[in-house]
């Protein structure tokens, strides 16, 4: 009985969990390059249930779950949406290819690519780009522009390359905040010959409309479950106040 | 439950500063020389939590406004047949001296003369030019070239009454807009070059002509559409979330 109730309460929980995903993924619906996130949930380890008897072994009933538990929160790794808009300095990133930038932590990577000159450098949202021989710098004002190959021009003169790294599984990256991604493990490797898209930059991948049945889903999950606390609380009540009454 | 709530809270903020920056934009559909704006979001922090395999995943927290970009392009051309209107063709800046004597930059050219034949920006405040010299107002068959000189007849001759110069900056997309079509250098500017007309990408000078504002009513019309459908689901979000709350508190009836 008590059983039942802990397991619903840990559906309950998992569609909290849900439930801040899809906020998130939703908040983030016009974020630059934002990625989407899912969350995957597992029953809990199966429990060989056991019937006691008198003054004999335990006689086994069967496998049991006690419930749900998130497994993993996965990022998808889809592209979004090529926004144009005609600035020179915009790319928008090949499929599953990364900014290497330098943050006050180290080395991050993003999809952002709303390049800017800030400071001499070139950067992307105030983070300093590292291309191929490090941070690209930017003298004198001239025109800077990035070429389909990711060649960085300033006037006529080329100044960098821009680095950008894949990933061999996405698993290998997570989400820090920024729209950056910190590597665990081994870093990225280099993409040989990119091909950027200029002056676009890529929109976010959420989908509205599957977020908003992700939400339904997680809300009636999450009213199902209450109910069948609801049940087993009142089958409680039977058990404790009405057996046993005359 | 509490960080949904807050999640949907921070897209409903953001997505209201994106209406607002969309309204102003399109508030100065017909300002001379303005440039619109657009606003950047970034994800917030993400929180790690232990998940069922023993593997650690992070939860975001929502969306914040990472700044606004301004966007230099060159807006289109409107004739207005008065010489001392004067629109740039390129990447320069018209200073002026304004208040306190510090520099302004901007790309609107209304300019006129005031009382001591000096020439002024709709503010009154100087232009900046290199040997300007007082116009009478007796002058005749005023016009600018390309290079920014200024000329008159007086009395039958043709005279000189000094060059506009134009300002560059290494990054204009980081210059600090102060109202009234006026910007201010800053740090992310880099600081002001004073290039003559024509040279280190400044442009020429085009007399008689206003540059107009660069705002796209169709592009921002559909940017308000996003903006306000952005709004609406992460409303949907909220309202979830305090639907689950309610759910919650009903367990115990």
């Amino acid at each position: 009985m008590i059983r039942g109730i802990l397991s619903a309460t840990t559906a309950m929980r998992a569609q909290v969990l849900n439930q801040e995903i899809i906020a998130n993924n939703l908040s983030n619906a016009d974020t630059v390059a934002y990625q989407e996130d899912k969350v995957t949930f597992t029953s809990f380890r199966d429990v060989l249930m056991h019937r006691m008897e008198f003054r004999s072994q335990p006689v086994p009933v069967g496998w049991f779950s006690n419930g749900t538990v998130a497994q993993d929160i996965v990022t998808s790794t889809e592209t979004g949406p090529i926004q144009n808009t005609d600035n020179p300095l915009d790319i928008a990133l090949p499929p599953g290819a990364y900014l290497a930038v330098e943050t006050p932590q180290g080395t991050r990577y993003t999809r952002m690519g709303d390049l800017r000159v800030k400071d001499g450098y070139l950067t992307v949202s105030g983070y300093t780009v590292l291309g191929i021989n490090g941070p690209i710098q930017v003298e004198n004002y001239k025109t800077c522009y990035v070429s389909e190959d990711g060649t960085v021009f300033a006037g006529d003169d080329e100044i960098g390359k821009l680095a950008l790294y894949s990933f061999t599984d996405g698993a290998n990256l997570r989400k820090i905040g920024n729209s950056l991604f910190s590597p665990e493990g081994s870093g990225g490797n280099l993409l040989e010959s990119p091909s950027l898209t200029v002056g676009a930059l890529e929109g976010s991948t959420i989908d509205p409309v599957y977020e908003m049945a992700s939400l339904i889903t997680s809300l009636r999950s999450y009213e199902a479950a209450q109910k069948i606390i609801q049940a087993h609380d009142e089958t409680l009540d039977q058990a404790i106040n009405r057996v046993g009454r005359v | 439950m509490i960080r949904a709530l807050w999640s949907g809270a921070t897209g409903m903020a953001a997505q209201q500063f994106h209406i607002d920056n969309i309204s102003n934009n399109l508030a100065n559909v017909n300002t001379s020389g303005f440039k619109k704006q657009r606003v950047q979001f970034q994800d917030l922090y993400y929180q790690n939590m232990m998940m069922g395999n023993g593997s650690v995943a992070s939860v975001g927290s929502g969306v914040r406004v990472s700044g606004t970009d301004r966007d230099f392009h060159q807006g289109p051309l409107e004739r207005t047949d008065d010489p001392l209107s004067l629109a740039i063709e390129g990447q320069g800046f018209f200073t002026v001296i304004g208040p306190n004597g510090e520099d302004r930059y901007t790309r609107d050219g209304s300019f006129r003369l005031d009382s001591q034949g000096r020439l002024v920006n709709s503010q009154g405040y100087e232009v900046k030019m290199e040997g300007a010299t007082s116009i009478p107002p007796a002058v005749e068959d005023l016009t600018v070239d390309k290079n920014g000189m200024i000329y008159g007849k007086i009395g039958g001759t043709y005279q000189e009454f000094g060059k506009v110069i134009l300002t560059v900056f290494p990054n204009p997309a980081g210059l600090e807009g102060v109202g009234s079509n006026l910007y201010r250098e800053s740090a992310q500017s880099g600081p002001a070059v004073s290039v003559e007309p024509g040279l280190e990408g400044a442009g020429f000078i085009l007399s008689g002509y206003l540059e107009n504002s660069n705002v796209e009513i169709v592009t921002e019309m559909v940017n308000l559409i996003v903006a306000q459908r952005a709004f609406e689901l992460n409303s949907k979000s909220v309202e979830a979330a305090d639907q689950m709350w309610a759910i919650a508190n009903n367990l115990k009836r």
